[in-house]
């Protein structure tokens, strides 16, 4: 099958490129960084393969410039921001994959106006990550109603800086022992904290209505129907 | 200049540039790094990027330096104790250079956002994911739409009494949310509308063309070799590790010119690549005519 040949040779590059990496002693930044790269690839693949059409496309679009405006938006509140709950509220309704999209595409999008950096694959890679596991869980009937989704939104700001945060240990850490891990951890407690307040916050307040609202558009216009 | 080269040329430079730089902990090598950022930088933004080294490049050193020290022991000359643990020499070094090396990664990240603009990046994505990028370019696109949406309707509910700079903290969210309410069912109907639109114009058939605006060129041949064989003598010197410099536990590594020359020379040839084909294209204009 096409689909697991894509995966396998994920999978397989993922190592190689770690071993190559591994000869050279400031070489793990640069396997980190194509790591997470790659481990994006397979979702794209996988999308491509579906030949998507219009219809699925264009929402996605919509609310990922909606995830990035709503980051813009508060940006006088570090951290404090609803871009993950709208992530998830996407895949709650589109699916995982779309859920996955409209991460990876809102962290790009807004930080063409917040500046790329080192950290732009990262924070495109979990926010991706969360928008799948928001859909494939909430498909599942594992996370339902606003308490399920307030809770997982918690747990998911709190993943998003843990996994950004091995960024800020392998970029800016000169030497990574359990001491520097755990005080970048601690110094970044403060920031994902807020960041999970805000996604549970967010997600408490307009989970309900923004939830109802994209059902009926996908029931109006019959959007992702086979689904 | 770099920005008038194909985007797979220009970032395939900055990956090498970023790599070079992040690959080595050498202090040569870094503060070589360090000077070809800050040039590159001030160049394409002038006083802005003085400004960004004042409040951003410069406090990354200044932490790193005083927080290594802190939390790392290790290291063999001791300068002096702070409640019974030492600070060695080693660690502060190590801290500064490693400071050195994020500011000058976050000075090419300066050029590289002024290099590969939006655009050039989205045409790079699109070799990757074509629908991922056409998600990014139409969002990119609804972002200065979406905002003038919104102000006509803060406008329109400010006259029936939802005002969101007016009233207590609950109202305002309150009236804040009815914004987004209405911002998303707008933004979402007129989608499918675009959608529609897109269907009706051959979307996902076969035999569409594509229009770019970059032609790949001679130059950007030439320079895509010259970078591949500069990034494989920077590998190479790596593995090799003549210019390994070790911090832990005493300081270890040559400073001598001798010893470090030939892979200094490779790196300033990587970081002197926009100058010097720069010169070459206008030592070629000046005697073609």
């Amino acid at each position: 099958m096409q689909k697991r040949r894509i995966l396998a040779a994920a999978l397989v590059l993922s190592p190689l490129v770690l071993i190559i990496c591994s000869f050279i002693e400031g070489g793990w930044r640069i396997a980190a960084t194509i790591i997470a790269f790659l481990s994006m690839l397979p979702f794209y693949m996988l999308f491509e393969r579906r030949k998507p059409k219009a219809r699925e496309i264009v929402p996605v679009a919509v609310m990922s410039a909606l995830a990035a405006i709503s980051r813009m938006a508060f940006v006088f509140a570090p951290q404090f921001k609803p871009i993950i709950a709208i992530v998830i509220i996407t895949a709650v309704v589109f699916g995982a994959e779309s859920g996955f999209l409209c991460g990876t595409c809102s962290m790009l999008v807004s930080n063409f106006f917040f500046g790329h950096g080192p950290h732009t694959p990262w924070q495109m890679f979990c926010c991706g990550l969360i928008g799948y596991a928001a859909g494939v869980l909430s498909r599942k009937k594992i996370i339902t109603g606003k308490l399920g989704l307030c809770i997982f939104g918690l747990i998911s700001g709190f993943i998003f800086g843990a996994i950004v945060d091995i960024w800020t240990v392998i970029g800016t850490t000169p030497e990574i022992t359990p001491q520097t891990v755990a005080a970048i951890y601690i110094a970044g407690l403060p920031f994902n904290a807020a960041l999970a307040a805000a996604t549970a916050f967010f997600l408490y307040v307009a989970s309900v209505p923004m939830i109802q609202k994209l059902e009926r558009i996908k029931q109006k216009f019959g959007l992702y129907d086979k689904v | 200049m770099l920005s008038t080269y194909h985007p797979v040329t220009v970032f395939l430079y900055f990956v090498v540039s970023i790599s070079a730089t992040v690959l080595f902990t050498h202090p040569a090598c870094i503060m070589l790094s360090l000077a070809a950022a800050i040039g590159y930088a001030v160049w394409q933004k002038g006083a802005e990027a003085v400004r960004f080294g004042l409040t951003a490049a410069l406090p990354v050193i200044v932490v790193f330096t005083i927080v290594n020290p802190l939390v790392n022991h290790k290291g063999s000359t001791i300068l002096f104790y702070i409640k019974y643990s030492a600070i060695t020499l080693e660690a502060v070094l190590y801290g500064l250079f490693s400071g050195i090396m994020f500011a000058a990664v976050m000075f090419w990240f300066v050029s590289f956002n002024e290099n590969l603009t939006s655009d050039k990046l989205l045409y790079l994505f699109a070799k990757v994911s074509p629908s991922a990028a056409l998600i990014i370019t139409m969002s990119l696109r609804l972002i200065p739409r979406m905002k003038r949406r919104v102000i006509a309707i803060a406008s329109a509910q400010k006259t029936i009494g939802n005002d969101v700079f007016a009233g207590g903290l609950k109202v305002r969210l309150k009236n804040g949310i009815k914004i987004l309410s209405a911002l998303t069912t707008w933004s979402l109907e007129n989608s499918i509308e675009t959608a529609d639109s897109m269907n009706a114009r051959g979307y996902g058939r076969r035999g569409r063309s594509f229009y770019s605006p970059y032609t790949y060129e001679k130059r950007d041949k030439i320079a895509i070799i010259f970078l591949i064989a500069i990034a494989a003598l920077i590998f190479w010197s790596g593995i090799k590790g003549n210019i390994a410099f070790k911090y832990y536990p005493a300081i270890q590594g040559s400073l001598m010119p001798q010893d470090i020359a030939p892979e200094l020379l490779i790196n300033a040839l990587l970081f002197l690549m926009p100058v010097i084909f720069n010169t070459m294209e206008l030592i070629y204009w000046k005697f073609s005519r």
